[in-house]
């Protein structure tokens, strides 16, 4: 499909509406599987590492920290007290828990195999001989198909011992986690990883010194390691030409909520929102009003600001971020309000509960939009929301407490009319709309 | 605040409380220059690998970082975000408690984003804390209560309905604890004691976000032999002491710092009285001795002073009953009793100061006017060279205070335990074991008795009862299991009729 | 006690982790899909049996969503009720779910063969709504569809079938 943008073509989804996409031979025969393999085993580590670096990919898990230099930062030839060399882990990210984002689903279900040549890829990359694949409990089938392909790439020689006649030992083991969104943070996923609570751990020392069972590792997203193979086959230039100055490449793009043709897709980053949103088929059962352009945790935008290009350096400009790439669309038959107090129930039930500001303040913005709902909000409540948000943001452990504060400070800034008519009408009755059945409040009772 | 000269022979390595494992004084004759960090515009030398808190703590400034889960004696958590602290060249606000200082670093404690921050955490803590301060324990020692006065917030904007555990609301976690769920701020210190410290593993925080609660483990509940430690450390009033339970307000406590007398260790102590009645112990840290802890037997000893049955006047065996009476006619009448019999013993009980076994064993002749054999007997050990450890952290199985102290003057110990003289004067300050003796054994009984103690001993043939001062209310020294001596005050006044050993021995010297 | 097959299982995939705790999510897994739900005393089986104080197990049990620490129905039907799916008509779903099955979301039938809950995205957004009937997905959903699928689930635990496992081979690793 043409995007206005020479350069673009597809990286991870050319093939997945094809009948047995998701097999080995599919993909030895049609996509030139495993080729970029063979290439890289025959450059040094530090030669794959520069290619990455060079070709600007940027992690697709949500931080869009560059890749290159997230490898870069693995440790050459770490040693324990006594001089023993210490394994390096290579860890990848499948805890798609962000709302709105289901991309990896796609990835993991149709083209698995691209996924572990870019790790086997990966940690050639970074000398390690063993990869971990935390993919998230929910998905049982998914993590049975990952095992076949893996076993699959076992018995075809792409894993195990002196793959490919390299000398180079990779390992691939699959964990499952067990129904937690904060293990989707990385030191959240290495507790999680040696089977403890998934609680994001203090920085520093920061992953690449100490991490899954206290080894070097570096975690990284299902997307992020399926976009190796391409750069390594076709080369640095052509992925980063396709997309900006400062990241290359494409993006899969999970647009969901009120759209015709609700899906993933794989999309060039000089596309703006509105252009996103009729490649999926348009908004239905409605105008537009309200799009969330990266997953739960991203600001959302009115329907005026939709203009904005999609690529990490335009949205963080616009106030927002490119995060996980879930693109949610609302209609104007979406109640602000309510979708808001949806994403805030979601925070109060993930959050897990050690600092202070996150564990009081998401329950707080929680309990304080229901009221809000239920006809007992006042204006001061929304001047408040600020001062608690300003408490929660930036002081905390790991990132979820500003993922809080995304949708709940961008609803009230853009939408304060929608806040003002509800606390004045005195809730949702006021407003002649009914309470969602999902909505009724657990109490504060435990 | 403590009064302890110690000397210091050896310290112990296997102790597994010691802060951070790290020394606690500066390092002197440091090979290179040590780095520096400036804190609130002082350089403050450290050794690498040292966090901004402790650099802080070591050097006791002025205006101590506020905390609530960050303890010296436990692995660090950084998670109640309270010790958040501006470290110039870094973006966020760092938790002083996990960050290590750098040489060069540049921290301030007190900038206006540091106070909006702490403001900030109080506001949350504050939402769902119930105002329980009326009826908690922990008023007026509450760390909630004094950040809450010293940052703010003055009122809060809380207006939803505040977390309830419903079971966990008051709930008694062991016959020694109580759980106070609702004032809960899962600072989990608790936790981590009891997977750290005592490696007991009986409590565990379930659940997660805001409904996180402490439960014990399983069915047999805590079980571990520190469960007052809990009590010490929980910032706020959710684990309190059942001992000390709705006793006192801890604003009218004198504190006054002594040492544990009920086993070999000596754990130092803060004895907590309000018109010299003792309303809890505490321990005060000692890096050498005892870390941070005391054990819970030594925790409710105290106890045993307030026993009514405690002998506080001097009695004296009148046609078989114990009679009350001065101790001038006390001491006549025991003379004259040592003087009529043949051999003499004094078995000094292992629970006797360093002065007191020195004085009874100078004195005791020329005060008795004539030999004395002196021995001593702890009831426990035989001698200090039997004494272990019970457990992992501090519990000892001789469980008096002072046997090697005793030992340092001289004496032997009583044979087998059992008495042989004609005539024997036991002294002990209750918690020295009661030597063997047979049925008609002539005994003066001198120290801290109980009567349950006198009504249980074999004989009859009692010739009275000379008080005597507990630890707490004297001056003295003991010498603990490690070596390590240690001196200390009375820390409350006796109101009773109890006399020192020396006032005894005085009146005794001067009775012709 | 823990059953050989779950131990069989453990044991086949202890080699592929550095650490004996690592091995705690996966048992617990297999606990919870043999018994479905996990009991105390399971806990203190998986304790024993990877040599872990019972303190960690319990928090971990705690923490993570899908472990039921009460039994459940043989039928566990989750609905997502989350932004993208609550665009799309969730709540609906639930209401017409509760009133077929008679309970409300977080409650178990009284014949202990349903139980309704709500949950969080599942990564489905694209084929809002979405719902979990134990193991299997079902997406794309309508008022009717879900019905037919609840009736289905009810002839197959009536007939017992086990429901909602398509995917899962015995004894295999996930």
């Amino acid at each position: 499909m043409k995007y206005n943008n020479e350069h673009f073509e597809e990286v991870i989804t050319p093939n997945v509406d094809k009948a047995g996409c998701e097999t080995l031979d599919f993909y030895l025969k049609n996509e030139n599987g495993y080729k970029a393999l063979e290439k890289a085993l025959k450059m040094k580590p530090a030669e794959v590492v520069d290619e990455v670096k060079k070709s600007n990919l940027r992690g697709r898990g949500g931080a869009g920290f560059p890749t290159g230099m997230k490898w870069s930062f693995m440790p050459a030839n770490p040693v324990d007290a006594n001089g023993n060399p210490k394994p390096k882990y290579l860890v990848c990210n499948a805890d798609e828990g962000e709302p709105g984002t289901f991309k990896d689903r796609l990835i993991f279900t149709k083209t698995p195999h691209r996924m572990i040549e870019g790790m086997i890829i990966a940690g050639h990359a970074i000398a390690s001989n063993k990869g971990f694949i935390y993919i998230r409990g929910e998905w049982f089938l998914e993590a049975r198909l990952m095992q076949k392909a893996i076993d699959d790439a076992y018995k075809a020689g792409y894993l195990g011992k002196n793959i490919l006649g390299s000398g180079f030992d990779y390992d691939l083991v699959i964990y499952k986690g067990a129904g937690a969104y904060i293990c989707g943070e990385e030191t959240a996923l290495l507790n999680s990883l040696e089977g403890k609570r998934g609680e994001p751990r203090l920085k520093p020392p920061f992953p690449a010194q100490v991490g899954a069972y206290g080894m070097p590792s570096c975690v990284n997203n299902v997307e992020t390691f399926a976009a190796v193979p391409y750069i390594i086959d076709k080369g640095w230039e052509k992925y980063a030409k396709m997309g900006t100055e400062r990241s290359g490449g494409t993006r899969l793009l999970g647009v969901s909520g009120h759209v015709n043709k609700p899906g993933v897709y794989e999309l060039p980053m000089n596309l703006s929102l509105l252009e996103v949103i009729e490649v999926a088929g348009g908004v239905k059962g409605g105008k537009l009003k309200a799009v969330i352009p990266g997953g739960a945790s991203a600001p959302m935008l009115t329907a005026a600001e939709c203009g904005v290009l999609t690529d990490y350096d335009s949205l963080a400009k616009a106030g927002t971020m490119a995060g996980s790439g879930g693109v949610i669309v609302m209609n104007d038959t979406v109640n602000i309000v309510e979708a808001t107090y949806t994403l805030l129930k979601f925070y109060e039930h993930e959050s897990c509960g050690q600092c202070s500001q996150c564990r009081e303040g998401s329950h707080w913005l929680a309990r304080m939009f229901k009221r809000i709902l239920d006809g007992g909000g006042t204006q001061d409540d929304l001047d408040y929301i600020a001062k608690i948000c300003g408490n929660m943001a930036g002081q905390t452990i790991c990132a979820f407490a500003d993922a809080v504060t995304g949708p709940a400070l961008s609803s009230v800034r853009k939408f304060r009319a929608e806040f003002d008519e509800m606390i004045l009408k005195g809730g949702l009755k006021g407003v002649g709309r009914e309470e969602s059945i999902s909505h009724k409040m657990v109490g504060a009772h435990v | 605040m403590s009064n302890n000269i110690i000397e210091v022979k050896k310290p112990k390595e296997d102790l597994n409380y010691t802060s951070a494992k790290k020394p606690v004084h500066t390092p002197e004759g440091a090979e290179k220059p040590l780095p520096k960090v400036t804190i609130d515009g002082k350089q403050y030398e450290f050794k690498p690998g040292d966090t901004i808190m402790e650099v802080a703590e070591r050097y006791k400034l002025h205006e101590e970082i506020p905390r609530y889960c960050y303890h010296p004696g436990m692995p660090v958590a950084g998670t109640c975000r309270m010790c958040t602290v501006e470290v110039e060249k870094a973006p966020k606000l760092m938790t002083s408690c996990s960050t290590p200082a750098g040489d060069g670093m540049v921290v301030h404690t007190r900038s206006e984003k540091v106070m909006k921050s702490r403001t900030g955490v109080m506001d949350m803590l504050l939402t769902n804390h119930p105002l329980d301060c009326p009826v908690c324990d922990k008023a007026g020692e509450c760390k909630l209560q004094d950040y809450n006065f010293e940052y703010g917030p003055s009122s809060s904007n809380f207006k939803e309905e505040k977390r309830v555990y419903d079971e966990a609301t008051t709930k008694k976690l062991s016959d020694k604890i109580t759980l106070n769920m609702n004032r809960c701020v899962h600072c989990e210190r608790c936790v981590r004691f009891t997977d750290e410290v005592t490696k007991t593993n009986d409590l565990v925080m379930v659940n997660r976000g805001w409904h996180k609660e402490l439960d014990v483990t399983d069915e047999r509940g805590l079980f571990n032999d520190y469960q007052g430690c809990l009590t010490d450390f929980c910032p706020v009033g959710a684990l309190t002491l059942n001992d000390f339970r709705f006793q006192k307000r801890a604003w009218f406590l004198d504190k006054k710092a002594s040492i544990c007398d009920r086993c070999s260790k000596g754990c130092n102590i803060e004895v907590h009285s309000d018109k010299d009645i003792v309303y809890r112990y505490i321990p005060i840290h000692n890096e050498m001795v005892n870390g941070h802890w005391m054990c819970d037997e030594g925790r409710v000893s105290y106890n045993d002073l307030m026993n009514p049955m405690r002998v506080i006047s001097p009695l004296l065996n009148h046609n078989q009953t114990l009679t009350s009476t001065s101790i001038e006619t006390l001491v006549s009448e025991v003379k004259k009793a040592v003087q009529s019999a043949g051999s003499v013993q004094l078995v000094v009980g292992t629970d006797a100061t360093r002065e007191e076994a020195n004085l009874l064993k100078e004195k005791s002749s020329a005060a008795f006017g004539k030999p004395v054999t002196v021995n001593y007997h702890s009831g426990f050990v035989t001698s200090s060279k039997d004494d272990k450890k019970l457990d992992n952290l501090l519990r000892m199985a001789d469980k008096t205070p002072n046997t090697r102290g005793v030992e340092d003057e001289g004496l032997s110990a009583l044979a087998n335990g059992e008495v042989n003289a004609d005539i024997a004067i036991l002294f002990r300050n209750g918690r020295a074991g009661i030597p063997k003796m047979s049925a008609n054994q002539k005994v003066v009984l001198w120290g801290v008795w109980t009567f349950d103690e006198i009504k249980a001993l074999p004989t009859k043939n009692i010739i009275g009862v000379i008080p005597g001062l507990a630890t707490i209310e004297k001056e003295g020294s003991f010498k603990n299991a490690d070596g390590i001596v240690q001196k200390f005050h009375a820390a409350i006044i006796h109101r009773g009729g109890a006399l020192s050993a020396h006032h005894v021995v005085g009146v005794m010297t001067a009775n012709k | 006690m823990l059953s050989e097959k779950i131990k069989n299982t453990i044991n086949g995939i202890r080699s592929q982790f550095p650490t004996e705790q690592a091995l705690l999510l996966p048992l617990l897994h297999e606990i919870q899909n043999e018994q479905g739900w996990v009991s105390r005393e399971s806990m203190k089986d998986a304790a024993e049996f990877l040599n872990l104080p019972l303190s960690k197990v319990r928090e971990v049990t705690s923490f993570y969503t899908m472990y039921k620490l009460e039994p459940q129905g043989k039928v566990d039907v989750q609905i997502c009720t989350n932004i993208s799916c609550w665009l799309n008509g969730a709540d609906k779903l639930v209401s017409c779910a509760s009133k077929k099955l008679g309970i409300h979301a977080g409650e178990t039938t009284a014949d202990g063969k349903f139980t309704l809950s709500q949950v969080e995205c599942l990564a489905a957004c694209g084929t809002a709504p979405a719902m979990m009937i134990n193991e299997d997905y079902h997406e794309n959903l309508t008022e009717d569809s879900l019905l037919k699928l609840l009736d289905q689930c009810k002839s197959d635990v009536n007939a017992g079938k086990t429901v909602g496992k398509s995917s899962r081979k015995d004894g295999v690793w996930p």
